[in-house]
């Protein structure tokens, strides 16, 4: 069986790694791999991969925001978590997770479980690194900061904003503040590339 | 509902300095929302960024921002008959916490909620802190803290 997998990550040099290593296995075949989660969502969409890699420690990505959107879309899809970190508390949406140091027999091994077997592998060792702690109500962006993104792209001024969402001028302010802040954006052509980026706007 | 209120009690009676200084302040921040929403019908999102700094923070901030959340927390629920909850605390250059429901507006006049309030707001004279309140009837209310973070 050819196992089509999809790969998101925010470091170029592990999708570069992580391709390089799939290369030598024919019954492996990366559809993409991709530092976008708009992009990877629309491969995703037309293609329907067999497995996704992916992080979850990605600040600004929200790997755990992603793994949401993929298992109420697509929830066929086997979900595979490689992190830097140790310890995950059990997390009911992921098919695998395996620390970023496993072997590459061991990641074979993994995904040959969860893509034709069907099993669940989750690989906690006794190295701890760092606790990781997942709630499922945790994001990155709020809802309100993703509205008022929106809005700022479509050429609405900040009172058009405070008008429109029944908050003041100073909150919107503040708002606008804290999402330059976090996407690390300094002007709106740059905030807008995110967003898009991020699959926060389509086109 | 008196339910919830006495767990944010015992979660306060919990909060001892060996407290802060024993878990990680995102987990305790999380553990607290959790207690207070249990078993409720009303919906959270909890953004803490970046979490480094936030863990990294004084601990007369950490207790003053908890104990700030812990109230507010309680308004909402007692008071504003909330189905979604919003918690986005940031830290940059200042330390920006805000705190938004959907549910009736925020009344600043009832006793309760002044007393809920004046607690907030004794809290935050002391960091050198601010309150904005947004309130407009039937959109939820926004509470929008800023302390300077020196």
């Amino acid at each position: 069986m050819i196992k089509k997998i999809v790969i998101v990550d925010d470091h170029q040099l592990f999708l570069d790694g992580i391709c390089a290593l799939f290369s030598k296995h024919k019954d492996i075949k990366v559809l993409l791999a991709t530092t976008s989660i708009q992009e990877a969502l629309r491969v995703i969409e037309a293609e329907s991969p067999h497995l996704i890699i992916t992080d979850i420690s990605m600040p600004e990505m929200n790997g755990i925001e992603f793994i949401a959107i993929l298992k109420k879309k697509h929830p066929q899809i086997k979900i595979m978590v490689l992190s830097m970190f140790a310890n995950i508390q059990s997390y009911k949406a992921i098919d695998a997770y395996l620390l970023k140091e496993t072997s590459e027999d061991e990641l074979i091994t993994a995904i040959t479980e969860v893509v034709e077997k069907n099993k669940k592998y989750l690989k906690v060792t006794e190295n701890k690194i760092e606790n990781i702690n997942l709630y499922d109500n945790q994001v990155f962006l709020t809802a309100r900061e993703k509205e008022i993104i929106k809005l700022i792209i479509q050429e609405y001024n900040t009172s058009e904003i405070a008008d429109k969402l029944y908050i003041s001028k100073h909150t919107v302010m503040t708002h606008r503040k804290n999402i330059f802040f976090k996407l690390e954006v300094s002007n709106i052509a740059g905030l807008t590339k995110k967003a898009f980026q991020l699959g926060i706007v389509t086109k | 509902m008196s339910d919830s209120i006495k767990n944010l009690r015992n979660i306060s009676h919990d909060l001892s300095a060996n407290f802060l200084k024993n878990k990680d302040f995102d987990v305790l921040l999380h553990q607290l929302i959790m207690h207070v929403f249990e078993h409720k019908n009303i919906k959270t999102e909890v953004s803490l960024f970046p979490k480094e700094k936030i863990n990294a923070l004084p601990e007369r901030y950490k207790l003053n921002i908890y104990r700030i959340l812990q109230e507010s927390l309680q308004n909402s629920i007692k008071h504003a008959a909330a189905s979604f909850v919003s918690v986005n605390l940031i830290i940059t250059h200042e330390i920006t916490l805000i705190i938004e429901d959907n549910g009736s507006s925020f009344d600043t006049n009832t006793k309760a909620n002044g007393i809920g309030l004046q607690n907030i707001k004794d809290r935050l004279q002391s960091l050198n802190g601010t309150l904005h309140i947004d309130s407009t009837l039937n959109s939820g209310t926004t509470l929008n803290i800023n302390i300077p973070n020196d």
